[in-house]
């Protein structure tokens, strides 16, 4: 038997599974090899059967009917007219019928044959039966339709031949077939074998029982390069690799313990009648090498006698390529899952583990082999347990992610909180496959949201106990929370608090301008209040009371928004303490004023005992100045007219300054009035020795009376001789410039007024020529400090001084003091200061 | 301001810790020395190793002191910085007021021997 490919049978078909195309492949040559035995075989049974009739009806009708009634074709008999003269028991079962009267004499056109297959009424005259039988000829008719007691029809195949008696055709006997069963198999072998040959992907090669090509179809041709025409009758060998099938052949003989070699190990394990399938290279016309996956069948025909064989091939070429790189990206998944620092684990549909990594270990304490299958269970937190199921069953059957925070606690009770996340996968057909998913450590993220949560916690018992109204305010100023002192200190709850604009908390003009004030914080960054310290500002509680309150404002980020903290205090107690205050402070600086006021005029008493313009000018030119570290100082000096003859000068410097100096200082001025009896003896009505003077002053002004003591300085000129005699008590002394340019020191005299030593005083007498020129200062003057504390010093007066040698006393003070206020540069004297220049003329 | 207290025999070394002696030291001063001489205390001898600065008012409270002892005893000075020194030269002080002497050890040295006879 040999096929040959048919290009008129080519069809599209489909890409067929290689299995359904084995089974297939299998099948058609099966039912080839039957369908066409059988065929062969009910032909000659009818010919014999007709024949033996034919020659035994004369000899015995019994016989005839015995045989007839065990034959198992439908058979039946008709005379003359059509009328049935017989049927046998197979013929009754095919035409529905239970007894053979049913259809004896019956008109066997008339009743099994009277319509066509597509419907339309059958002519007798038309019948090929009858037109046959009745010209003494033999019909055999295939499809044509035979009709059963119920009304069904069925397609027949049957055979007529004349009955002849005598040399006379006396009527015929028909033998049919019901090919019911045929007409499908070959309506199922022809697209078979139309699918067998259009199979182009496919390569479908059938052989002989010695491996010669018979049958090579149109996926063979596309897969090999060879024409069916030119591998027909050929070995099929040619197209296998030599090596391939002798190492093949060298296993085979080991394990099937008989040597099998050449096209044997294509078929050694099909002629027991299984199939196999391996994978086998293919060498195409070309020389190229196809890896395929080949299919091996033995076939065989009714008798089970095996008369070839059937291979199906599927270029695995794609498929090699593409299990190549499935199982390198799968290599490369399982490498870069041992690195990944989340765990990370592969499941089937039913949730048997398929993988899981390293991480995965280490969370779960079980290793890959202990985890795979239904292993992994173990590892879930007992407590988690349920958790973890319900939640996967709802994500498999809702078709969403598995996503859950679960614990992992391995065998020896570490605890991990993990985030689990699965995403089911699905092939083409939307069928599932397993999971595969990843878990996190998320203990961290665990213990920082506890520590948040009580930071939180304890941040709102902070805020609700505080006694200080705390507000938080969105960036666009609107209220996101207000503890419990600030619903109490505006009278608002909370409820009528939150999300309002924070203005409605603040009177006029604050609650038409803070908006302004935000609006300009967030463009420019510019604060109002912000960061700035606290600063009062006015609130305006519910009931429109205003109070004063402080306020200081601080900002933190929460995410991409600027959150501003507001804290409050209720400063109406300090605003009311700080009101009295000033009130006092008011009242204070206006008697204050009085007493400034008091001091002026004191100072303008104190100015007034100073010498006078034009007072006192016998043989004497002089000038002065008075610079009190105060508005009134200690120092006191004056020049006295004492009698025709005589000039006094004292200068007082009394310990301290300010008031207390100032009245002591007026004190001992009242004292040294030329009208009182200490300048001037009024027995003699002569001005007493200078050194008299300070004796008495000294027992007038003891120390313990004021607490206070003094320096002194004083001088008696008579102009006429030239004469000048003083005492000089504790005071800087005064320097005498000789018309001639020597500086003498007026040192004589004694310690400070006050002490009770006025017993040791003593008298200096110096003698002054015209031009001579005295300077008497305090120690203010020399004590002066600039600003780094140096102070002026006797020396540098003493030099400054003598550089003005024939200056008038004008000119001498204007440039000491010129000099002192440069060497004080701006700072105010810390003493009193007072100078007088005095130049003597004779008379 | 603040003060050391040492006792040698009968003598009372008082040394003065404060820089300056001015008006606003001077209570302190007097009230401190008052103290002592209520006490009992007759022989002083005044340190002034660390005074800098002496106005009249420091100087005040240095003599009125001086009087409360009223003649009862002595108050000496030593260890005098150059501008108190000046001082107490300028006032006369030097000169019969008060002995001055260069070291607390002159000083007490000086006391004792002349608080013998007295």
């Amino acid at each position: 038997m040999r096929f040959y490919s048919l290009p008129g049978f080519e069809a599209t078909i489909d890409r067929t599974l290689p299995l359904v195309t084995l089974a297939g492949g299998v099948c058609v040559s099966i039912l080839l090899a039957v369908i066409l035995l059988s065929l062969s075989d009910t032909q000659r049974k009818a010919t014999a059967i007709a024949d033996r009739m034919t020659a035994d009806l004369r000899a015995s009708e019994e016989r005839i009917k015995l045989i007839l009634s065990s034959t198992g074709e439908p058979i039946y008999g008709i005379g003359m007219k059509g009328e049935c003269t017989f049927c046998n028991p197979a013929c009754l079962r095919a035409l529905g019928y239970s007894t053979p009267d049913e259809l004896l004499g019956k008109n066997m056109h008339a009743l099994i044959h009277h319509t066509m297959a597509d419907g339309s009424p059958y002519a007798v005259k038309d019948c090929p039966i009858f037109t046959a039988f009745l010209r003494g000829e033999e019909v055999h008719v295939v499809d044509e339709f035979l009709w059963r007691s119920d009304g069904s029809g069925f397609p027949v195949e049957y055979w007529s031949y004349p009955q002849i008696s005598n040399g006379k055709v006396v009527g015929a006997v028909v033998i049919f077939q019901d090919i019911t069963e045929r007409k499908r198999m070959e309506e199922g072998a022809a697209n078979l074998a139309g699918l067998v040959q259009a199979a182009n992907r496919v390569a479908i090669i059938a052989t002989d029982t010695n491996g010669q090509v018979t049958v090579f179809n149109k996926g063979a041709e596309n897969l090999l390069g060879y024409e069916a025409a030119e591998m027909a009758g050929t070995p099929v060998r040619r197209i296998h690799l030599d090596e391939e099938i002798e190492e093949q052949g060298k296993l085979m003989t080991q394990q099937m313990q008989r040597p099998i070699s050449g096209f044997e190990v294509l078929v050694a394990r099909v002629r027991g009648g299984d199939f196999e399938a391996r994978q086998w290279t293919y060498l195409r016309k070309d020389g190229i090498r196809v890896p395929v996956e080949l299919v091996v069948t033995a076939v065989r025909d009714k008798r089970d006698k095996l008369i070839g064989f059937l291979s199906v091939a599927t270029d695995m070429t794609d498929r090699v390529k593409a299990e190549r790189t499935l199982r390198r990206s799968k290599e490369r998944f399982h490498k870069l899952a041992e690195l990944s620092p989340v765990g990370i684990f592969e499941t089937d549909a039913e949730g048997n583990c398929l993988f899981v990594n390293k991480r995965w270990q280490e969370f779960a304490g079980m290793n890959l082999k202990q985890a795979l299958g239904r292993g992994w269970v173990a590892s879930i937190h007992p407590e988690d347990t349920a958790a973890v199921f319900s939640e996967w069953l709802e994500a498999t059957e809702r078709k969403r992610e598995f996503a859950l925070e679960y614990r992992f606690m391995t065998p020896e009770g570490k605890v991990t909180w993990v985030m689990g996340n699965a995403k089911a996968f699905r092939d083409e057909s939307g069928e599932l496959q397993g999971f595969f998913g990843t878990v996190m450590d998320i203990g961290k993220r665990i213990k920082a949201e506890a520590a948040l949560r009580e930071s939180k916690a304890r941040l709102s018992a902070v805020l609700e106990t505080a006694v200080d109204p705390i507000l938080t305010v969105g960036e666009f100023g609107h209220i996101r929370s207000a503890n419990k002192a600030a619903q109490e200190t505006f009278g608002y709850s909370f409820q009528e608090l939150e999300g309002q604009n924070v203005k409605i908390l603040m009177p006029e003009p604050y609650h038409s301008s803070h908006d302004g004030y935000l609006e300009r914080y967030r463009s420019t960054g510019e604060p109002h209040i912000l960061g700035l310290g606290g600063r009062e500002v006015r609130g305006k509680r519910k009931d429109g009371l205003v109070i004063p309150m402080e306020l200081s404002v601080s900002e933190f980020r929460s995410g991409e928004e600027r959150i501003f903290t507001g804290i409050l205090r209720d400063v109406s107690e300090r605003v009311r303490a700080r009101e009295s205050l000033e009130s006092a402070n008011a009242e204070l600086a206006a008697r204050q004023k009085i007493v400034d006021a008091d001091m002026e005029a004191a100072a303008e008493i104190q100015r007034s005992l100073l010498p006078k313009q034009g007072t006192c000018s016998l043989g004497i030119e002089a000038d002065f100045r008075f610079m009190p570290s105060t508005i009134i100082g200690g120092d006191i000096f004056n020049l006295v007219c004492l009698g025709p003859e005589h000039t006094g000068l004292y200068m007082v410097d009394v310990s301290g300054h300010g008031v207390p100096a100032a009245l002591v200082s007026v004190s001992v001025a009242q004292e040294l009035s030329p009208s009182g009896d200490v300048l001037m003896d009024k027995l003699t009505d002569m001005p007493r020795r200078p050194d008299d003077v300070l004796r008495l002053l000294d027992s007038a002004f003891p120390l313990e009376r004021f607490d206070k003591f003094f320096s002194m300085f004083y001088l008696v000129y008579e102009p006429r001789s030239g004469k000048l005699t003083y005492c000089n008590a504790g005071h800087p002394p005064p320097m005498l410039l000789r018309a001639g340019g020597a500086v003498e020191f007026l040192e004589e005299g004694g310690t400070l007024v006050g002490m009770g030593l006025g017993d040791t005083y003593a008298q200096g007498v110096v003698d002054v020529g015209d031009g001579d020129t005295l300077l008497v200062y305090t120690d203010g003057v020399t004590e002066l400090e600039n600003p780094e504390g140096a102070q002026f010093s006797m020396e540098a007066l003493e030099t400054l001084f003598q550089d003005s040698h024939n200056a008038s006393p004008e000119q001498v003070l204007q440039l000491v003091t010129g000099k002192l206020q440069a060497y004080a540069d701006g700072r105010p004297p810390d003493d009193d200061i007072s100078l007088v220049c005095v130049r003597f003329n004779k008379t | 301001m603040e003060f050391v207290n040492r006792t040698e025999q009968d003598i009372t070394v008082v040394s003065i810790r404060g820089q300056r002696m001015d008006a606003a030291a001077a209570p302190q001063f007097k009230g401190h020395m008052v103290d002592l001489i209520q006490q009992g205390g007759t022989l002083f001898v005044l340190n002034l190793e660390k005074v800098d600065f002496m106005d009249s008012s420091g100087l005040a409270s240095l003599m009125s002191s001086m009087k409360t002892l009223g003649g009862h005893g002595e108050m000496v000075v030593c260890c005098l910085g150059d501008k108190v020194r000046k001082l107490f030269a300028i006032t006369r002080l030097d000169r019969g007021v008060f002995r001055i002497f260069d070291t607390e050890v002159e000083a007490v040295t000086a006391l004792s021997s002349s608080a013998k006879p007295g």
